[in-house]
């Protein structure tokens, strides 16, 4: 982990990629968003996304295989808060992507497809990254839609 | 060691599920497991307690959504009582508080079936 005194700190963290570690992940996103005293309201709604992110990386992109490497990034600037995902999965298909309808998924008795909505209902804004074999979801808060931020 | 724990109780011919702990990818087989048993011993009516649930992610969500309309379809259901309000916050978020019954206390649970009301 590395962090600096700068405009912009940065903590990271490599778990494997096993659900039972999707709680170290969440416990990191919240320590560092409370060091940097980020509303818990913002706090929370990262760590349910941070979650979810993590989670779909584990079942889809890597296609539920535990020994390999799920890369997380925390990066705290003045005008945001900002958490980043990397795998060397499979991408994720933005363009096969359909908003769930909850009813309809209920009616089905699915018990997934909800993730990907939570996230962006959660966020400011979602990007997608692929560089070669690595793919990026960057999740943002921008900390100007704080009403509790003391800044 | 799993953060999450279900302990069971009856109550008036209704099962109460009390959940503790963090609902994730990885305890979501857990609540899963509890709530198959209540239907294998042909338990139709179940209120989740959700007084020390603190954390919920939508693979918990989805559990309850794979099972709701089975007990429905059996005459029963699953109702939700006493979330914290972050845990409500994600049922919000996607809209499940039409779907599901989401009451304050365990008792309007327990009166919501003995009046046999549905959602809205």
């Amino acid at each position: 982990m590395s962090g600096d005194s700068s405009a912009s700190s940065k903590y990271s963290l490599a778990v494997p990629s096993a659900t039972r570690y999707l709680k170290d992940v969440r416990s990191f996103v919240v320590r560092h968003g409370r060091q940097a005293r980020i509303s818990e309201d913002v706090i929370h709604a990262m760590r349910v996304a941070v979650d979810e992110a993590c989670a779909n990386i584990i079942e889809h992109a890597y296609e539920g295989r535990s020994d390999e490497v799920v890369n997380i990034v925390v990066t705290i600037k003045p005008d945001c808060f900002m958490v980043s995902l990397r795998d060397q999965g499979i991408p994720f298909n933005r363009m096969a992507y359909r908003k769930p309808d909850v009813v309809m998924l209920t009616q089905l008795r699915a018990s997934g497809g909800l993730g990907v909505q939570m996230i962006r209902n959660l966020m400011d804004q979602v990007e997608y990254i692929s560089e070669g074999p690595t793919n990026e979801i960057r999740l943002t808060k921008f900390r100007q839609r704080q009403t509790d931020d003391p800044r | 060691m799993s953060n999450f724990s279900v302990a069971f109780r009856e109550s008036t011919g209704t099962t109460v599920l009390v959940l503790h702990g963090e609902l994730d990818a990885h305890t979501a087989p857990d609540l899963e497991s509890a709530i198959l048993k209540c239907k294998e011993n042909g338990q139709r009516n179940v209120i989740i307690n959700g007084a020390d649930l603190e954390y919920i992610s939508s693979a918990g969500l989805g559990v309850f959504m794979a099972f709701i309309e089975e007990f429905r379809s059996l005459g029963g259901d699953i109702k939700f009582a006493a979330l914290q309000p972050k845990v409500f916050n994600v049922f919000d978020l996607l809209g499940f508080p039409l779907i599901f019954h989401i009451v304050d206390s365990e008792e309007e649970a327990l009166e919501l079936f003995n009046t046999g009301a549905t959602p809205t």
